[in-house]
């Protein structure tokens, strides 16, 4: 597994905490970025703002994407991604605890990849996060790079 | 020579007796006729005076002769004429009285006895008052007086209707043609009488029938018309005259399309009368003369002689007004009451968009500490697990098994939520595949558990295929839980019919069952018959299920006792 990053878009202290514990317990040691709201996380993928500075070629195998998000919501950053040719085929993974069947459908329509809720069962959520791991950093190939 | 050969022995006699005696002269036909003898033998009628004169002893006779032919025949005329008027006047059906100036009768046929019941010698020579009742003697005298001083009457030339008066006093009423002539003999009267009772009685049984089909329509508050072919209006009752504001007078005769708002609509309806025989509630408005308005709705029928040919439509109209007036205040009520929903529904989406944004956050938000809690209560465990000594560690799996139950009050709640709100389709279940369907994952979640179970095939219901997958879901999952203690674990889903027709669906168990005492609690939210020590659970899930069955428009019970199983119902 090479390092690409994974970027944890995630406001909640203690969720990034158990997620970060999670990947860890995962054995999953990429390199993860966490951005704590939508128009941060928009601004490192767009290398604007606070992260014009940011390496374009840097490569990012997948963004965990909560729903929750303060200034700008989680779906609206999705369509934002999607909507740029340089973002448009990031892997998204919305990571939520939300059931409501209406996010689940704007989730997918918007693009996202997969949807993986966090149970408040912690070893339920390292069985999810493991099984995301498996799938988007070690079957699935990213895109290539636009560099 | 001059007398007919059979008459010469009785005029030689007469001849002989004449000479005997005394007197100078006679007339000769006294005695019966004369007849003289032509030459040529032919004999004729004579009217003779003979005279005789003594001359020396011997008598000379100066007879003067003249030949009555023609007034001979003039006689035989009349009286033929006369037996032919006698003749016709007794057979006519008309009773004949002639009398004169005097006004004594002086003349009547057979059907004037058989009318006033006198015999003609009786009659005769008797006031013409004896025909005529008392009350009318004066008015005849004074006709009477008139006519014979002026020449001028009433009743001369002209047929009028009178009443008379029979032998026995009975009056009857007669129509009567009364001519007047003049004679040698003087002025006479001549009546042709005809006694009209039979005819009375028809008209007046006419009448009668008449004013009885008047009295008919008149009865109707509704106004009704008779209309001729050509649409123009023959009869019209006050109910008419009435709604249009004009005299039947001016009704009649006119057409009847003229008193409608739509007059070609009206034109159209009898038309249709008289094409298919009647039309039934046609609507129409009727406009009164002022520009008032009536709806109508009429029912018209062609109606016909004896020989069957349409006479004209009779249509009677029913006043809808009040009725449309009534309609009228519905429909502005079920505006008012549609503006109202609408207002409600309004209100009620709001309330919804807040609850949903409400159980939003509730399914965003109050999980996130419950999952920290759990999770870095498992990060001790794990990270500390050296540190901690048996109660810490069971202390500290209390704090995981309260979040998971949380974490299981919170998804419940969502769901009893997500049910109220949820849209609903109806469609066709099979409710006995569902139930299978729970069942076997029931068994799957816990395979060591031996539980029989029966479920009636072909059970389809009417209903949100997934709403009642949530309620078999609920139902069969308390099955399972609540015999979980039991030995011979039974599970059965079937259908009874009830009186009301509805099919009603079962759940039954042979669980520990529940006093009946508490029954009214069984579907309230939170509510409880069991310690979660005992049963493990939220208390929302019979409470989602009733949720459910209501929106289906149905209801849900249960029966049971303590230690002998529970059944669940509900209707669809």
């Amino acid at each position: 597994m090479d390092n690409k990053t994974i970027l944890l878009v995630e406001d909640n202290p203690d969720d990034e905490a158990l997620t970060l514990r999670a990947l860890k317990k995962n054995n999953i040691l990429n390199p993860v970025t966490v951005l704590r709201d939508g128009a941060e996380a928009l601004d490192y993928l767009f290398c604007q703002g606070a992260y014009a500075e940011r390496d374009a070629n840097q490569r990012i195998s997948v963004i965990l994407l909560d729903l929750k998000l303060p200034k700008i919501e989680g779906l609206e950053v999705l369509k934002r991604l999607r909507a740029n040719e340089r973002t448009r085929l990031l892997p998204v993974v919305i990571l939520t605890s939300s059931k409501e069947e209406q996010d689940l459908i704007s989730g997918y329509q918007l693009g996202a990849n997969s949807y993986i809720l966090k149970p408040v069962d912690f070893e339920k959520f390292i069985e999810a996060v493991r099984q995301l791991g498996l799938y988007w950093l070690m079957i699935n190939e990213p895109p290539p790079s636009p560099h | 020579m001059l007398l007919p050969a059979h008459l010469a022995e009785a005029h030689r006699a007469h001849v002989r007796r004449f000479a005997a005696e005394p007197d100078a002269a006679r007339d000769m036909n006294r005695r019966g006729g004369v007849h003289g003898r032509r030459k040529d033998g032919t004999e004729f009628p004579a009217e003779a005076s003979i005279s005789k004169v003594q001359e020396n002893g011997k008598f000379q006779f100066t007879v003067f002769l003249r030949d009555i032919s023609d007034r001979r025949r003039a006689d035989a005329a009349l009286r033929v004429s006369e037996e032919k008027f006698r003749a016709v006047s007794d057979t006519a059906n008309e009773a004949i009285v002639m009398a004169n100036s005097q006004g004594q009768i002086v003349y009547l046929n057979k059907a004037a006895e058989n009318a006033f019941g006198y015999a003609t010698d009786e009659a005769i020579g008797a006031p013409l008052t004896i025909l005529i009742p008392e009350k009318f003697h004066s008015a005849h005298q004074v006709g009477f007086q008139t006519y014979l001083a002026t020449g001028k009457a009433r009743v001369i030339g002209k047929t009028v209707e009178l009443v008379g008066k029979r032998k026995d006093g009975t009056e009857f009423p007669l129509e009567l043609s009364l001519t007047t002539w003049r004679s040698t003999a003087g002025l006479f009267f001549a009546g042709m009488i005809r006694d009209i009772s039979d005819r009375r009685r028809a008209e007046e049984e006419i009448q009668q029938a008449s004013q009885y089909a008047r009295s008919l329509i008149e009865a109707s508050l509704d106004p009704l018309v008779t209309i001729s072919p050509d649409g123009k209006i023959t009869d019209v009752n006050e109910g008419s005259i009435k709604v249009t504001g004009v005299p039947r007078e001016k009704l009649i005769g006119t057409d009847f399309s003229d008193y409608f708002t739509e007059p070609e609509k009206a034109r159209a309806g009898y038309r249709e009368v008289f094409e298919k025989g009647f039309v039934t509630d046609y609507p129409l408005t009727i406009r009164h003369k002022d520009g008032g308005l009536t709806d109508v709705l009429y029912n018209a029928s062609v109606y016909r002689d004896a020989a069957d040919s349409v006479l004209g439509v009779f249509a009677a109209a029913h006043d809808v007004t009040v009725q449309k007036r009534a309609e009228e205040e519905i429909r502005q009520l079920n505006v008012h009451l549609e503006r109202r929903v609408l207002e409600r529904t309004t209100e009620l989406q709001a309330a919804n968009q807040e609850l949903e944004a409400f159980s939003y956050s509730v399914s965003h938000d109050l999980r996130a500490p419950l999952r920290s809690i759990d999770g870095f209560s498992q990060a001790i465990l794990e990270d500390y697990a050296d540190k901690l000594d048996g109660q810490g560690r069971e202390h500290l799996g209390r704090v995981r098994a309260a979040t998971q139950h949380m974490g299981n009050l919170i998804d419940d709640l969502i769901k009893l939520a997500h049910v109220a709100r949820a849209e609903m389709k109806r469609e066709a279940v099979d409710l006995s595949v569902l139930a299978a369907d729970v069942l076997a994952s029931l068994r799957k979640r816990e395979p060591e558990r031996k539980v029989d179970w029966h479920i009636e095939s072909g059970l389809i219901a009417q209903g949100d295929d997934h709403l009642l997958r949530v309620v078999l879901d609920n139902l069969l999952g308390n099955a399972w839980k609540f015999t979980g203690k039991t030995a011979n674990a039974t599970i059965e889903f079937g259908a009874l019919h009830q009186e009301t027709g509805r099919q009603a669906y079962f759940v039954r168990d042979n669980g520990v069952g529940f006093d009946m005492t508490y029954a009214g609690k069984l579907f309230g939210a939170f509510q409880r018959l069991h310690s979660v020590s005992e049963f493990p659970g939220t208390g929302i899930g019979l409470a989602t299920v009733q949720r459910i069955i209501h929106r289906h428009g149905s209801r849900v019970w249960a029966e049971s006792a303590v230690g002998e199983g529970a059944t669940f119902y509900f209707s669809l």
